[in-house]
C-alpha cells in the first residue's frame, strides 16, 4: 500500500534519541531464542544472578542482524486470528483503563495497557475465590490466553510486536519485559 | 515477615519456562534498600534510561511484579524538519499557545471519521502505527479516545491528507492505577486479595495490591519513543482505603487537544493510549 520510502532516516533521528540511551542492548539466551520462533522473544533479566553473560557480550544485537526486506519476511508464522480474543480483551481493557485514569487526571496523559494486562493475568493465575472472579471480569472475561502458559501468551503480544522489518538502525522492535521479586526464604 | 512468605512452587511450575529466570528472591525487610535499588535499576535499564521509579518500597511488601515496555520507531513518512513551524494551538480552556508544528501532505494515509471525531493512522517503518485522534475544537481528547471504535475500518477512497501535528511529549511519572483498577472492578485485588495460589503467606492470608505506572511518549519529525514501566506491589491487606460523503482532500490540523493510540497493525493490539492537552508541557 505504501510507496517506497524515499529518504533515509538521518538527521531527525538523532534528535529523537535524547542521549542514545533509548537504544538498547539485547539480553538473550541463544538456546532459548531457538524455541521461541513463534512465542516470545523473551529477553531474560536475571538481575544479579551470575549465570547469564552481560548484555553487551551476549548474542548479536539487532543492529548486527541483516534484516530481510519486507517482501522476504516470512509471514505465515503469525496468525492474527489466533490472538483475536486476547487482543479484543486487551484493547477493551486498555480503553476502559484509560477512561478511568483520565477521569482524575489533568494535562497530558499516556497509559500503556499491556503491562497491567499481563501482570493482572499473572495475578489471576495465582488468585482464588472472589479475587479470581473479579480479575477475570476486569480482564474482559476469559482472555483467550491458554491457562497453562499465560506468560507465554502474554508475551506473544511482544512476539508479534517484534516481527519487524525496519529500514533504519533507529527503529527498535518493541521490548516487553516482566520481572517478579519474590520474598527470599531464610536459610 | 517476608521470611515466612514464599511463592508457591506450583505457581512457578505453571509459569512459562522463559519467565522463571525472571523470578528473583530478595529480602524486602533486612535489605530494603537493596530491593528498592534493584527495582530502580531494572526500571532505568528496561526503559532505556527514559524512566526512573521513586515509589517507596514498604518493608511489609510480600511480592513485586514488574513489567516494562519500550518502543522506538521511525515514521514511514518522515516529517521534514524544515517544514516545522510555530503554529497556534488552542488549549481546552481557550488559551492560545505557539508550538512547533510538523507538516505532512500525503495520500494513502488511513483516515477515520466517527461522528465529530477524525483520526489518521501514521505508519512507522515496522508493523506499528500511531492513530492520531482529533475531536472537534473544545471537546475532550480523552472522551474522544474513550469512545473511539478501534475495530472500525478506515474510510475508503483515495483521500489526500494534509497533516499539521505539533511535536509533543507526554510524561506521566508515578501514575497510581490502584484506584482505576478498583473502579474497573478489581476491588478485592486492592482490599482483601486472595493470592493463595501465588503466595504461601500464613501471616498475611489477605493482601492488598497497589499498581503504579510511568509512561513516556515522545513524538517528533523522525518518529516516536515510547516507554512504560508498570509496578505492582503486594502487601498485607491494609485498613486504609484510597479511593456522509467523504471529501477528496482533508486537512487535519492538530491545533487543539487531541488523543493518540500506538497500535500494532497486524494484531490491532493497542500498546499506548494517550491524550495531549498542551504539546509544550514537560
Amino acid at each position: 500500500m505504501c510507496p517506497t520510502r524515499g529518504g533515509r532516516v538521518s538527521v531527525g533521528c538523532q534528535k529523537a534519541t535524547p542521549d542514545g540511551s533509548a537504544t538498547l542492548p539485547t539480553m538473550s539466551r541463544p538456546t532459548r531464542l531457538r524455541q521461541l520462533l513463534f512465542g516470545p522473544l523473551l529477553l531474560l533479566w536475571v538481575g544479579c544472578a551470575p549465570k547469564l553473560p552481560p548484555p553487551e557480550t551476549s548474542s548479536p544485537t539487532p543492529s548486527a542482524i541483516s534484516i530481510p526486506s519486507a517482501a522476504e519476511v516470512a509471514q505465515p508464522k503469525f496468525d492474527p486470528q489466533k490472538y483475536t480474543t486476547m487482543n479484543t480483551a486487551l484493547n477493551s481493557f486498555g480503553q476502559r483503563l484509560f477512561t478511568e485514569v483520565a477521569k482524575s487526571h489533568e494535562g497530558n496523559l499516556a497509559v500503556s495497557p499491556v503491562g497491567p494486562f499481563v501482570l493482572l493475568e499473572l495475578l489471576r493465575e495465582g488468585a482464588e475465590g472472589e479475587t479470581k472472579t473479579e480479575l477475570t471480569k476486569v480482564l474482559g472475561g476469559e482472555t483467550g490466553l491458554p491457562r497453562k502458559r499465560p506468560i507465554s501468551c502474554g508475551f506473544s503480544i511482544r512476539a508479534h510486536l517484534s516481527r519487524w522489518r525496519r529500514k533504519s538502525s533507529w527503529t527498535r522492535p518493541p521490548r516487553f519485559e516482566v520481572s517478579i521479586l519474590r520474598p527470599s526464604t531464610r536459610v | 515477615m517476608d521470611s515466612s512468605t514464599a511463592i508457591r512452587s506450583e505457581y512457578l511450575e505453571a509459569l512459562d519456562p522463559g519467565l522463571t529466570g525472571n523470578v528473583e528472591p530478595v529480602s524486602f525487610k533486612a535489605d530494603n534498600n537493596d530491593a528498592q535499588k534493584r527495582i530502580a535499576d531494572w526500571t532505568t535499564k528496561q526503559s532505556g534510561g527514559l524512566l526512573e521509579t521513586k515509589i517507596p518500597l514498604r518493608e511489609d511488601t510480600l511480592c513485586v511484579l514488574l513489567s516494562a515496555l519500550l518502543y522506538q520507531g521511525a515514521w514511514f513518512h518522515e516529517f521534514e524538519p524544515t517544514d516545522t513551524k510555530d503554529k497556534t494551538f488552542t488549549c481546552i480552556d481557550g488559551t492560545e499557545i505557539q508550538v512547533p508544528t510538523m507538516w505532512l501532505d500525503y495520500r494513502e494515509l488511513h483516515y477515520y471519521r466517527q461522528g465529530d471525531v477524525q483520526a489518521v493512522a501514521l505508519p512507522y517503518e515496522d508493523d506499528m502505527e500511531m492513530l492520531l485522534i482529533l475531536p472537534k475544537k473544545g471537546s475532550s481528547p480523552a472522551d474522544a479516545l474513550s469512545s473511539f471504535d478501534f475495530s472500525a475500518p478506515p474510510e475508503d477512497g483515495d483521500i489526500r491528507v494534509t497533516l499539521e501535528l505539533p511535536r509533543f511529549e507526554t510524561r506521566t511519572p508515578e501514575l497510581e492505577l490502584t484506584d482505576s483498577l478498583r473502579a474497573l472492578g478489581a476491588a478485592a485485588l486492592v482490599n482483601g486479595a486472595d493470592l493463595s495460589r501465588l503466595l504461601d503467606s500464613p501471616e498475611a492470608p489477605m493482601m492488598s495490591v497497589r499498581t503504579f505506572q510511568q509512561a513516556l511518549v515522545r513524538v517528533n519529525e523522525a518518529g516516536t519513543v515510547a516507554a512504560a514501566v508498570t509496578e505492582m506491589y503486594a502487601t498485607p491487606e491494609s485498613t486504609e482505603t484510597p479511593s456522509d460523503d467523504l471529501p477528496k482532500e482533508i486537512e487535519l490540523h492538530f491545533n487543539h487537544p487531541f488523543a493518540f493510540a500506538l497500535r500494532h497493525k497486524p494484531s490491532r493490539a493497542l500498546v499506548f493510549l494517550g491524550a495531549v492537552e498542551r504539546p509544550d508541557e514537560s
